[in-house]
């Protein structure tokens, strides 16, 4: 297995994050984050359905047809998605009754069927699998902020934040930080390769 | 065979057998993940609303005098809920329970049916209590995940009235939900719904259980 590669495909959930980088699933996003607990249950349902979906169908790549790769991929999808609210009506019937609506939309999330497209139909098992749990937690993570700071500042007082508006404009400040932080990051990453690369002699 | 042919039977293929078993692992996992309907402290509160014990709600919960009957009773049931669902598939409805109230001061038992209907945007569970003429006394919507509900609300009260001391509903009969038509028709199918099951009931079995008045 490529080192780098594997480094690169489980830091893809920080430096490619489907929320604050890809502006993937939006809707659930904005629709779900008004407080932490309904905020990681739906990025835990979508994350387990993108770590299966991915496992199962890079296991069946090489099998199924490209004509008919995406109805495919929507029935795999469909069956997890399906799975959780199976799950969730029998054992979680409280948050059941909170996310409830948004679990079957998990299967037209555009994180799951992008990532099973761009991704886990091109890469061996090990490498969607790990694709899977990197976006999944990701995803889960950035819900979990955005629901932790909107909660925070609805019980402060500024009840906009628990409206959709608000969600907006939390969810912009918040990918803003984001992406302001990586740029640092990415930026004092490339110095170190450049200086690395001098120490030993080499050119661009 | 051609090579396009071959190659579309290949796909028709493929997919037929991912359906077939992804269909299977979701059949087997329904088997073990079914919700049981069972009472609890939500439903109980909701019955005691509408068919009233004159205790509070944990102690009509606590003490029993809120009780969900087995439906497995075929004494009782002149025919069975699995049996009735099934005979009447068409209606979009499906009795989900059957509870008796006991009010501690007359002693008198109200049955309550639970009735999953169809309505705008899902599934509406309604609960109707019946008298022993099978009158409704009482009508709720336990739970429902309508778009127009908030719109709905405006009117419920006077929609649940409406249908206080008949055996049989219809849409024209009752108040109007305003703005939630479709939301109404889902309701009014389920108290239909149970204005029919009720009359399967045989209160004769039901000996020193029940008394009705």
């Amino acid at each position: 297995m490529n080192k780098n590669k594997i480094k690169e495909t489980a830091l893809g959930g920080i430096l490619n994050n489907p929320v604050f980088v890809l502006v993937l699933g939006t809707c659930p996003t904005i629709g779900m984050t008004t407080n932490v607990s309904n905020a990681i249950g739906l990025g835990l349902a979508t994350a387990f359905v993108l770590i299966f979906s991915n496992l199962l169908i890079s296991l069946l790549r090489k099998v199924i047809p490209d004509k008919v790769r995406l109805p495919s991929y929507i029935i795999i999808i469909a069956t997890f998605v399906t799975l959780v609210q199976l799950f969730m009506a029998k054992f979680l019937p409280a948050l059941n009754e909170s996310i409830g609506s948004f679990i079957p939309l998990i299967v037209v999330n555009c994180i799951i069927l992008g990532r099973a497209e761009a991704f886990a139909s091109k890469n061996s098992v090990g490498y969607a699998l790990l694709d899977g749990v990197s976006m999944g937690l990701g995803f889960t993570v950035a819900l979990t902020v955005l629901g932790g700071v909107r909660q925070l500042l609805t019980e402060a007082g500024l009840t906009i934040f628990a409206t959709p508006t608000g969600g907006f404009i939390a969810f912009g400040l918040i990918m803003a930080l984001f992406n302001f932080v990586l740029d640092i990051y990415k930026k004092h990453h490339k110095n170190k390769v450049l200086l690395s690369l001098s120490a030993k002699g080499g050119t661009l | 065979m051609t090579k396009t042919a071959k190659n579309t039977l290949i796909c028709i293929l493929v997919l037929f057998l991912i359906s077939v078993i992804s269909v299977s692992l979701l059949a087997v996992a329904n088997k073990f993940l079914q919700v049981e309907i069972s009472l609890d402290l939500k439903t109980s509160k909701l019955i005691n609303q509408i068919a009233p014990t004159e205790k509070t709600d944990s102690e009509a919960f606590d003490e029993g005098y809120i009780k969900m009957l087995d439906s497995r009773n075929t004494e009782i049931f002149s025919e069975s809920i699995d049996k009735f669902n099934k005979n009447n598939k068409k209606s979009q409805c499906k009795v989900l329970a059957l509870y008796v109230s006991t009010n501690a001061q007359s002693n008198i038992n109200t049955v309550i049916i639970e009735v999953q209907s169809q309505g705008f945007a899902g599934n509406i569970s309604t609960l109707t209590a019946f008298n022993s003429n099978c009158e409704i006394v009482g009508v709720v919507v336990k739970s429902q995940s309508e778009s127009f509900w908030n719109t709905a609300k405006k009117n419920l009260d006077a929609f649940y009235d409406s249908m206080i001391g008949k055996t049989s509903v219809t849409n024209d009969s009752v108040a109007a939900l305003t703005g939630a038509t479709n939301t109404q028709k889902g309701i009014v199918r389920g108290v239909s719904f149970a204005c029919k099951f009720i009359t399967k009931i045989n209160f004769n079995a039901l000996g020193g259980q029940l008394t009705f008045e």
